[in-house]
């Protein structure tokens, strides 16, 4: 990967591309090469819609290559949700397809002067933006279908539903899959905004006549790489337990613990929870003829997502993850499957994070707009926001901004992003990665990649308040190096336990890359994400008060534990010093 | 205490996934530790205990010692394969990442109260993950309490498909006809009976008829 494509899409005559050499972004890859442009040339304190934020794309370092399970794509700009640095990560086809190709990224700069919408096509040989309103307000689905039909079944690509087009700030950017189905989104934090306030409705990825990258040490890197896969097959989490019943395997045990946010984050536990269960919904997929074991991308060897049909057997949805699940399910008091996968199939098709999407709706049934528990209601009010009513447009903005327009206190959102799925009372320790993550409440960025080899909780005293500090820093921190790597984060679990492939992992960066990386030197690249991100949040205007969880987790206890969220406002400061 | 008792042979534990997920109740000595009910009352293998199951929560309390959490009358134990993600890695014995859920996780302090308990008692058990398949045929065929009512949902929507799971079914020794409407009508609804479960070798099927 030697080049980046700029394409400014303010051209005086219309939008203009090139492509340059990484100059200064040279060794960066995934989060790496979207935070560092972001921080350096995106204005901390620019309107994200304007034409001084930039939406980067970025393949990991180890995209396109035979490495398995290194398909992510990182999509960074200025969040219009938060307001601070986002990464977005997706998985699907297209970071192992641009790699190929040759590129470090995609940044699409500058703003349409008309309300034109374009399609950028990038193969081998040429780069093309062109102006078509005929894919205006095009469902993803409906979409990708023409995207098909013109330019046939191997293209990848990258899009926005209705909600980009409308420039939500819970909109999403859809990568397609091995499907070629719009079925994975890089979801959080609006980044599907900032492409449609670009003009940009898709973009096609071609790489017939890309050869896979090669590694510098072939011999070496192909011991690396059956050596980890040998890892990730026998661990429980990434050999069993994901292939079985993907993420949604979480919800019986995150609700038995007390921990499972239910009704707009009012309970720890919900009664439907076996309903809407993985265990269930394998089962369910399985005796319609779906899958309950599928990749997203080509090289997943974890296999964690699948496919959901309907009553009679056709093709819905893929398999709603555990976010989803419990977002449109637990949190709004709905146990019924099939609802579920509805408005997973909605949130997809309109371009919208799930997440976002489901702590909205349980806020506006905290307004009393529907009845907990009322899956057709909220599908309704999904329907709005692809409609783009004046209520779908509130919606479609998020939870906080729902919450606002409807006078509701109790909003479950940090800088402006929804709560994950665990309520930080029970977790305390997630709740510190929800406090002070620089991209909002996020789950994902305190990831649990560390291990004793990077020096993570080993030291920490399990009943001492200031190891969650500690250890959510470090988790951060090596989190965001996973990030830049283009490896999935559920290379975490094999990780986590097995030193032999943790080790697996780091021979094989270092066949491919010709490097002699140690555990250190990954420890020290997540910690210069990190540093440019909270640079960058500083320079945009945050300060220590922005990391904090709403006050009710204070206030209310939470059954069945009775507890609250005691992690001290002084040690939420000490996590990114 | 008797219970009436019901046996169903069936194909496939299919019918029986829920429940196992939201608790089945069994018969226990309680008093003795997790790894004592495991080992010596519900047959698990010690090195099925370390490698398989690698969550427990006993009252929604994640467990890291299994050798001196004790179980008493009435608990409500869960249990898992290991679990994914950062809260699931969270929830493991003796995971490093423990401290994050400090506040609520099990503490032996709390144990030594009643420990001095023995005699008969009930528990609830749920089952997570893989261990639904590779724990629960044991436990069904062993023996379950379960309420008639909730069995009646379960026999009625099962034997109502044009190929049930379900091959035969006794009470109290006696088979049933499976297309019964009526099959444990006998029964009151807040009834509990006494259930074992037992999947079928097909092998053993020959023109309609079980052999044993």
């Amino acid at each position: 990967m030697d080049k980046i494509l700029r394409i400014n899409m303010g051209g005086l005559q219309g939008p203009e591309f090139k492509e340059t050499s990484l100059e200064a972004y040279e060794g960066l890859g995934g989060r790496a090469m979207t935070s560092t442009v972001i921080s350096k040339e995106v204005p901390p304190v620019c309107h994200p819609l304007s034409a001084e934020n930039k939406l980067v794309i970025a393949p990991g370092l180890m995209s396109g290559t035979a490495a398995v399970m290194s398909g992510r794509l990182s999509i960074g700009c200025k969040s219009p949700l938060t307001g601070t640095i986002k990464e977005a990560n997706a998985g699907g086809q297209a970071s192992l397809m641009l790699a190929k190709l040759g590129y470090a990224a995609i940044i699409l700069e500058g703003k349409p002067v008309d309300d034109n919408i374009y399609k950028i096509v990038i193969n081998k040989n040429t780069v093309q933006v062109e102006e078509d309103n005929s894919l205006k307000l095009l469902g993803n689905y409906d979409l990708i279908a023409k995207m098909k039909d013109a330019f046939g079944k191997k293209v990848c690509c990258i899009s926005i539903g209705p909600a980009g087009e409308m420039k939500m700030s819970a909109a999403s950017i859809a990568v397609t899959d091995k499907e070629q189905r719009p079925t994975r989104h890089a979801a959080r934090g609006g980044v599907g905004a900032v492409m449609g306030a670009k003009g940009v409705k898709v973009i096609v990825i071609d790489d017939e006549g890309c050869a896979t990258r090669k590694p510098k040490n072939p011999e070496k890197f192909q011991a690396a790489n059956k050596e980890f896969v040998a890892g990730i097959k026998k661990h429980a989490v990434s050999g069993e337990g994901l292939p079985a019943y993907g993420t949604n395997v979480l919800t019986n045990v995150v609700n038995e613990a007390g921990g499972y946010p239910t009704h707009n984050f009012k309970k720890g536990q919900f009664e439907g929870a076996a309903k809407i269960s993985g265990e269930t919904q394998a089962q369910l997929e399985i005796s319609r003829g779906g899958k309950a074991t599928h990749g997203c991308h080509t090289g997943c060897v974890i296999q964690c997502s699948g496919i959901y049909n309907d009553k009679n057997g056709n093709y819905l949805t893929k398999q709603p993850e555990y976010e989803t699940v419990w977002a449109h399910g637990g949190n709004c008091g709905i146990d019924d499957l099939d609802a579920i996968a509805q408005m997973d199939r909605l949130d997809d098709d309109f371009g919208v994070d799930t997440i976002e999407m489901g702590v909205t709706i349980g806020v506006a049934m905290e307004a009393g707009l529907i009845p907990f528990g009322d899956a057709e209601g909220a599908i309704n009010l999904l329907k709005e926001v692809g409609k783009g009513t004046p209520l779908g447009r509130i919606l479609g903005n998020g939870a906080a901004f729902t919450g606002k327009a409807y006078g509701v206190e109790r909003v479950p959102v940090v800088k402006g992003q929804a709560l994950p799925a665990y309520d930080p009372r029970t977790v305390q320790g997630i709740g510190v990665t929800y406090a002070t993550s620089t991209m909002g409440a996020d789950h994902t960025s305190g990831y649990a990649v560390a291990t004793n080899l990077l020096n993570v909780g080993g030291s920490v005293d399990p009943l001492k308040p200031d190891g969650q500090a500690e250890l959510s820093r470090n988790l951060q921190i090596s989190t965001a190096a996973i990030d830049a790597t283009g490896m999935c984060l559920f290379i975490a679990f094999p990780i986590l336990d097995q030193p032999e492939t943790f080790q697996a992992l780091l021979d094989l960066m270092n066949s491919f890359l010709g490097t002699n990386l140690t555990s250190d030197d990954v420890m020290e690249l997540g910690k210069t994400i990190l540093k440019n991100e909270k640079d960058f949040n500083i320079r945009a205007g945050f300060v220590s008060s922005h990391d904090r969880l709403p006050g009710f987790f204070k206030k209310e206890s939470l059954l069945p534990h009775n507890i609250t969220f005691d992690v001290s406002d002084e040690e939420l400061d000490e996590v990114l010093n | 205490m008797s219970y009436n008792q019901v046996t169903i042979k069936t194909i496939d534990l299919l019918p029986f996934y829920g429940i196992l997920q939201q608790g089945i109740a069994k018969n226990i000595n309680p008093g003795c530790t997790l790894k004592q009910l495991l080992c010596d009352q519900f047959n698990i293998s010690p090195n099925y205990i370390e490698t398989r199951i690698k969550t427990a929560f006993l009252n929604q309390k994640p467990v890291d010692n299994y050798d001196s959490a004790i179980v008493h009358d009435k608990d409500t134990l869960a249990l898992s394969g290991a679990m994914p993600g950062l809260v699931g890695a969270t929830f493991r014995k003796n995971s490093i990442l423990s401290a994050f859920r400090r506040n609520i996780s099990y503490r032996d302090f709390v144990a030594k109260k009643d420990a001095s308990q023995n005699g008969n008692g009930k528990i609830t058990i749920k089952l997570f993950n893989l261990l639904v398949n590779e724990i629960g045929p044991g436990l069904l065929e062993s023996g379950i309490l379960f309420q008639s009512e909730q069995l009646i949902n379960i026999i009625k929507t099962e034997c109502s498909k044009k190929e049930s799971l379900f091959k035969s079914i006794k009470i109290n020794g006696v088979n049933q006809f499976l297309k019964n409407d009526r099959i444990l009508c006998n029964f009151k609804n807040d009834e509990i009976v006494f259930l074992k479960v037992q999947l079928f070798q097909y092998e053993h099927f020959f023109n309609g008829e079980v052999i044993t």
